[in-house]
This record gives C-alpha cells, sequence and structure tokens, in this order.
C-alpha cells in the first residue's frame, strides 16, 4: 500500500467512521457546516470541555512496552493546543504499519506513552464515537 | 502518513455514551477495513477518552517529543463536511516532511 493510499484510505474511512452510524446525534450547539477555516483550531465545540490546565488528570503508569520511551512529560495536562495531552491505556490493535485490517493482528494493551516509544515525530489521534 | 513517520491513533470512546466493547471495536474496523491503530478504554474506567480529550471527531496532533498538542480540530458531530482527520491529514502531512 502506498503512502498516497493509506493517507486517503485512512481520511475516508475514519471520514465514513464518522458519519455513518445510525442516526447522527446534532449537537445544536455546533453548525454542521464548521470546518477548520471557520474556527479557530481550538475553539472546539461546548462539549468539547476543555481539561483544565490545574485540574488533576489520572495518567496510567508506564507499563512495560513503556521502558524504553522517555519519561512521560509531566502536566499539567489537558486537550487544547499548547496542552500536554494526557497519557492513558487502551486496549486495542496496534498497528502501526497500516499494511493489515486492524482486527487481523493480536488483540493488545497499549498506551500514548507505548506508541510514543516508537521514535515517531507525530501523532494524529482522533477520537471517534459508535452511535 | 505512516511512511513518513506518522503515528495513527483511532479511539473509539463510547457506544452511545457507554464504555465500548471489544466487538464493538471489530464492528468498527470491520465496517470500515480499517488499517490503522485502533483502540478503547480498558474495562473498569468509563469513558475515560471521551473524558480526557473530549468528545468524537477531536483530532489532536501531538509533538511525539513533548506531547504537548501542535494541532487541534473538532470535526462536525453530525458527520458532516469533512472529518477532523480530513482536516488535520495537511498539517499532519507538513510537520512531517511529506510531499
Amino acid at each position: 500500500m502506498t503512502n498516497l493510499t493509506r493517507c486517503i484510505a485512512a481520511c475516508l474511512l475514519v471520514a465514513a467512521c464518522s458519519s455513518a452510524p445510525a442516526a447522527p446525534e446534532v449537537d445544536a450547539m455546533v453548525p454542521a457546516d464548521v470546518t477548520v477555516a471557520d474556527v479557530p483550531a481550538d475553539l472546539g465545540a461546548p462539549s468539547d470541555t476543555p481539561v483544565a490546565v490545574d485540574t488533576p488528570v489520572a495518567v496510567d503508569a508506564p507499563t512495560e512496552a513503556d521502558a524504553s520511551a522517555p519519561a512521560y512529560p509531566d502536566g499539567p495536562y489537558g486537550n487544547r493546543m499548547g496542552s500536554v495531552l494526557a497519557n492513558l491505556t487502551w486496549q486495542g490493535y496496534v498497528n502501526p504499519t497500516g499494511e493489515a485490517v486492524s482486527n487481523t493482528l493480536p488483540y493488545t494493551t497499549t498506551s500514548l506513552q507505548a506508541l510514543r516509544g516508537s521514535g515517531r515525530g507525530y501523532a494524529m489521534v482522533h477520537v471517534s464515537e459508535f452511535l | 502518513m505512516l511512511d513518513a513517520g506518522g503515528v495513527i491513533v483511532e479511539v473509539l470512546a463510547s457506544n452511545a455514551n457507554a464504555p465500548p466493547t471489544r466487538n464493538n471495536l471489530n464492528s468498527w474496523i470491520t465496517t470500515f477495513g480499517l488499517p490503522v491503530t485502533a483502540l478503547i478504554d480498558p474495562s473498569g474506567v468509563g469513558t475515560r477518552t471521551l473524558t480526557t480529550y473530549g468528545v468524537r471527531e477531536s483530532t489532536f496532533i501531538v509533538d511525539l517529543a513533548t506531547m504537548v498538542v501542535v494541532f487541534k480540530v473538532n470535526g462536525s458531530v453530525a458527520g458532516v463536511g469533512p472529518s477532523g482527520v480530513a482536516q488535520a491529514i495537511p498539517r499532519m502531512l507538513e510537520l512531517l516532511g511529506a510531499p
């Protein structure tokens, strides 16, 4: 799979993810046609409640897989531009190469710290919901 | 993006505001043939990602050296218009120095 193909596939698939489930839940506070050009990138919707800079956020302890990564940066943590995104632990399918549909891979436990430890420069983290 | 050194993380943060199950995640991946890291909260923590990171279509680009959010966009919660990912890809490619 080429880089471009993978990029487009991820874009289209996740775009589909955001709209495919049953009846769309319309948040009256978020105009349907809001685009990145319309709002500052970090303005977000009212429901996108920021994690207050001085609010403690539970950060999962490093796992064994994190051992080679540098220590996770200290907080305070938040979800706005310029904030340090909190380290969370998850379960699921780690698929760093994109060479396979993810649920053909082992189901495992990982964390933002573990994914960070890959040595790559930037991560795109996308939050989706199943309606 | 992956070839350029990027990491893509898809977090299924809720199922109708309840914690999603592994079966939900499998369905999500299978339906769309997702070829990216796809995750859910572990059992017992509720919808922690949703609470901590924000509602669906919150899309972050994080500098892995500092874990600072360098770009964030919220796509439409109604599934209308370009997704958060589609809006973030150009910036991600720019940061990665990819064509």
